[in-house]
């Protein structure tokens, strides 16, 4: 499922214009990490994926639907969103009541619904804490009951607001193979992030934003532009900073590939 | 986004010591209370109320807010009132087996008025002064610390629970709840939209109590403040005054519910 981002506007009921002027097309499958500084407007453009805000000017297509004539729940068939706050959602007595919660959303049957929290209980490594209360767990842990009540619904399209948040070395390679399992599912997935070493590490395609415009889009090359990274005020990935700093040519950002661009240049 | 009612904004009434602000507001609710003549609110909020308002550049705010609380209660109070009041005889207008009569709209209107001058005198005091400020002016002037805390937490409290709401309902409709349509979609979506606002609200109590005590909130001696509020010997004198202004109003008012013929009754 496509998704169509067309001479995008918004304005907040204040007045302060968030969104000038965004246009884009996101394939089927895409895995794109969203940066940018606090108030770029990174947060309102997702949020302008699923519904929850509707364009000022513009449009905004999932698939054949355009945002503006269907209801957020509507749209959670197609989209699932992972917002920042996990508690700003948990409400059931168990994690799996709250993993299934979507899923009855969406009227499965008892059968289909019990196997889509299974799974997604399994992927978030939750099984243990199955029958706990959200609120008895850490809160790195409740952010994985959000991320596994999303998992459960099976969106063709995934939004991840600030996953690393509190994640520990543990929870960001879990993180890692849940983007992998997406990846084979070929769901698409956005990320926005502030986490830029992660964003370059995982995703393949990176979108720069700033002032309510996108800058760039590219893989994690585009970071190796001073200019650009300037006016996003982002800092470039730490492995890509060394390289640098080493006077190399080119910029790794996965420790594989540094590795073995050192090792070829012994 | 802002955190708290205030609205700063650069005006002589903003400058005002809260405690002036607040006898003014004060005055205002006593009047509206005491006086018995029906369109007294009206006046009250068209000559003195708006005119307050517009002086501290909130008028649009004040009047927004106002009537968003009031129109929805003003319209119950006519539908109930004005059907239902209790002994009144004054048939205006007959539908089916229901009479609207002249008691109830009158009982309706004055009601609601006196909300609504409540409600504006009310927001004179919160849109136009920082919580900190009117926390200070009240152990300034003999309140318990833990009193002035109460009350400023209540007024800072209620657009951060606006904005949490908001967000819950942002999650929940996320994953596929429906919050419109008919009573029984919407009786269903309630827990799922109260549960986390409680939940987060009871979470909110420790953290908050846990910086207090980080912050020696406890401590059995005078505080400093940060902020220092300005006052003046002619704001003192307004305040007494307006102070003693309330009390007779109450006197005279008791007077007249007593012997039921003193000059302020004027029906």
């Amino acid at each position: 499922m496509d998704i169509q981002v067309s001479e995008l506007y918004f304005t907040f009921r204040g007045g302060s214009e968030v969104l000038r002027g965004i246009s884009f097309e996101i394939r089927a499958g895409s895995r794109i990490a969203l940066l940018g500084q606090n108030g770029a407007g990174k947060t309102t453009l997702v949020k302008h994926l699923n519904g929850l805000l509707k364009p000022t000017r513009g449009d905004v297509r999932i698939g054949d639907w355009n945002t503006r004539e269907h209801s957020i729940a509507q749209f959670a068939r197609r989209v699932g969103f992972v917002f920042q706050n996990p508690d700003d959602q948990l409400f059931k007595t168990s994690v799996a009541a709250e993993v299934a919660f979507g899923p009855t959303n969406l009227k499965l049957d008892a059968a289909e619904i019990s196997r889509r929290v299974g799974r997604a209980l399994e992927v978030c490594a939750l099984q243990e804490v199955r029958d706990a209360h959200p609120y008895d767990l850490a809160s790195w842990q409740r952010r994985w009951v959000a991320i596994a009540s999303v998992v459960a619904m099976q969106t063709p399209i995934v939004i991840l607001d600030e996953p690393t948040t509190g994640q520990d070395a543990f929870g960001l390679a879990r993180l890692a193979e849940l983007l992998d399992e997406w990846k084979r599912a070929g769901v698409t997935v956005i990320a926005v992030t502030h986490d830029i070493d992660f964003a370059a590490e995982q995703f393949p395609e990176l979108m720069v934003m700033a002032q309510g415009q996108v800058l760039a889009r590219g893989d994690a090359e585009i970071l190796n532009e001073p200019a650009l990274t300037e006016r996003a005020a982002l800092d470039a990935p730490q492995l890509m900073q060394l390289a640098r700093a080493l006077g190399w040519q080119r910029a790794p950002v996965t420790v594989d590939a540094f590795c073995a661009e050192l090792a070829a240049k012994k | 986004m802002n955190q708290s009612f205030f609205l700063d904004r650069a005006s002589g009434w903003h400058a005002l010591h809260p405690l002036t602000k607040l006898a003014v507001a004060l005055a205002i609710a006593v009047t509206v209370f005491c006086v018995r003549w029906n369109y007294i609110s009206v006046a009250l909020f068209v000559f003195i109320i708006l005119p307050i308002a517009v002086w501290a550049k909130i008028w649009r705010e004040v009047l927004r807010t106002t009537f968003t609380v009031i129109l929805p209660l003003a319209i119950s109070l006519v539908l109930v009132q004005g059907f239902f009041y209790p002994g009144a005889t004054d048939v205006i207008w007959q539908i089916g087996p229901f009479s609207l009569k002249r008691e109830g709209l009158e009982f309706a209107f004055v009601t609601a008025t006196r909300l609504m001058v409540i409600a504006g005198a009310g927001l004179l005091v919160v849109y136009a002064t920082h919580p900190a400020d009117l926390a200070r002016a009240l152990v300034q002037a003999g309140a318990p610390y833990s009193l002035a805390y109460i009350i400023v937490t209540a007024i800072q409290l209620l657009p951060e629970m606006q904005a949490r709401a908001d967000g819950i309902l942002n999650a929940q409709q996320a994953r596929g709840l429906e919050t419109t349509g008919s009573l029984r979609v919407r009786i269903a979506a309630f827990v799922p939209l109260i549960a986390p606002l409680v939940y987060g609200a009871l979470e909110n109590v420790q953290e908050r109590a846990l910086a207090l005590d980080a912050r020696a909130f406890r401590a059995a001696r005078p505080k400093t403040s940060w902020r220092e509020l300005r006052d003046s010997q002619a704001q003192r004198v307004a305040r007494v005054l307006l102070i003693i202004f309330s009390i007779l109003v109450v006197l005279v008012s008791l007077q007249a519910a007593l012997w039921q013929n003193s000059p302020l009754v004027l029906r």
